[in-house]
């Protein structure tokens, strides 16, 4: 065989495996970045969320006091939670376990109107205001099943091929799911 | 001897293979769960559970298509038996979503859903839900959706009535935001190629018979000017830049369906009638040969 053959045999040979290599490594390589960056929007989604939970908080506890002064110390509770999230610093277990024991207060509270005040119970101020914190509760729920939805298909792409092979490349890391509370 | 039992073996291997293939492919299938959200049907009133009449059905339509056009909000009702395995939060929220309602500049939709359970022959149960698009949430809140739920809605569900209720509620919501502008889409009707794509859309039958009359037109032309040599390239992009112009005119092609339904049915009817003869003639042999 001539010398020049070889040489375009082989210059061909490396071309295949060029074009091949970038349609296995960097074309789902931007796909996998951009679930990623999909999914971690979604987790600001959730957060925003519960700024607005957390927002309501003031809202049902003024209405609260004005009607009762017999759940005082639920209401301080309710109060330094609050507080407490508003001072975090965005660390996913310390949220976790705040958002948890503000749902604890407020499912006690709300008990407590259900059967204790029924003028309070009745009022049109605290249903609207029980509606809004319940519509909240919803988005909540809505914005953490797409952050869910998000996440395993970022998962899943990382570890299957030829996702895999990026993500041995580029040292991705499979990212955690929101766990129900 | 033993190669070829080998051999035997893997060429019943491969005879299996098939049939290995559509066993798999048929349990891949079956275990698949069906989580799917219904598609939209073009109707604002769904009425999936047959909880409302022929008429019920229309005039709530009618209603809701009236409001769009005043105000450019949209309300859509879904009323299911069957909610794919979600809750009736996650539905709504999902079916609002992939529907994609109200217009996009400012999220005016809002969703009706209402899940319905047969308990026995004279009881029912339902689930109800308002979902609101998120350029509508300053008109309604949570807490007026509750109220209107409660009041205008289920007030009239609980007793079966389940047209008043719809009517009544959407009445209440179309007071909300009826003279909120922050609702009003500035999403005109489309201008200019859009809106004769639109046209197409909305009548596929008119504009299949225009495609049709040039897809016709195009097929003579090609005849005509077959023996003339490469003058028959002129008929043939003709027909080609037909068939393109139909795709982009309406891309589910239904435009180009009925085109070519005209353009072969009237060939068929209009040339083609006069070559299909009936026979029955007979001669008695009269004539003249020449041996």
């Amino acid at each position: 065989m001539d010398s020049r053959q070889v040489v375009c045999i082989v210059l061909l040979g490396l071309v295949v495996v060029g074009v091949g290599a970038a349609a296995v490594i960097i074309l789902p390589y931007n796909d996998i970045i951009s679930q990623k960056l999909e999914a971690e929007n979604k987790w600001s989604a959730i957060q925003i969320q519960f700024e607005r939970k957390i927002e309501l908080i003031p809202q049902l506890v003024t209405v609260v006091e004005n009607y009762t002064s017999f759940e005082a110390e639920t209401l301080a509770q309710l109060t330094s939670l609050r507080t407490q999230w508003l001072i975090l610093n965005g660390s996913p277990s310390e949220q976790a376990n705040v958002s948890t024991q503000l749902n604890l207060q407020l499912n006690s509270l709300f008990i407590a109107v259900q059967e204790n005040y029924p003028t309070l119970y009745a009022s049109a101020l605290y249903i609207g205001l029980f509606d809004e914190i319940t519509g909240t509760e919803n988005r909540i729920t809505q914005a953490k099943l797409d952050y869910n939805d998000a996440v395993t298909a970022y998962n899943t792409k990382i570890a299957t091929f030829p996702g895999n092979l990026d993500a041995g490349m580029f040292g991705l890391q499979p990212m955690i799911l929101y766990a129900a509370s | 001897m033993f190669a070829n039992s080998v051999m035997n073996r893997r060429l019943n291997l491969y005879r299996k293979l098939p049939l290995v293939a559509i066993v798999s492919l048929a349990i891949l299938v079956m275990a698949t769960p069906v989580m799917t959200i219904p598609s939209s049907t073009g109707y604002m009133v769904n009425d999936w559970a047959y909880v409302l009449s022929y008429e019920e059905d229309a005039d709530l339509e009618s209603l809701c298509r009236y409001i769009e056009e005043e105000t450019t909000v949209e309300i859509y009702i879904v009323t299911t038996a069957d909610l794919e395995g979600y809750d009736i939060n996650r539905y709504s929220y999902l079916l609002f979503n992939d529907w994609g309602i109200g217009k996009e500049d400012v999220n005016n939709g809002i969703l009706l859903t209402f899940y319905y359970e047969d308990l026995n022959e004279t009881h029912f149960a339902y689930d109800f839900r308002i979902e609101i698009g998120r350029g509508m949430e300053g008109a309604i809140t949570d807490a007026e959706a509750g109220r209107i739920a409660r009041d205008n809605f289920t007030f009239w569900f609980d007793w079966g009535y389940i047209y008043d209720g719809f009517y009544e509620g959407i009445a209440e919501l179309y007071n909300e935001f009826a003279d909120d502008p922050s609702v009003v889409s500035s999403e005109g009707n489309p201008v200019g190629l859009a809106a004769f794509q639109a046209w197409g859309y909305t009548n596929p039958w008119i504009a299949g018979l225009i495609i049709g009359f040039m897809l016709s037109f195009g097929f003579i032309w090609i005849q005509a000017s077959l023996a003339k040599g490469p003058q028959c390239f002129a008929p043939l992009a003709f027909t080609v830049i037909t068939l393109l112009f139909a795709w982009w005119w309406d891309s589910s092609l239904a435009v180009l369906f009925y085109g070519i339904i005209f353009a072969l049915g009237g060939t068929a009817v209009l040339r083609g009638a006069g070559r299909v003869r009936p026979g029955g003639g007979r001669t008695e042999g009269g004539g003249y040969t020449r041996w």
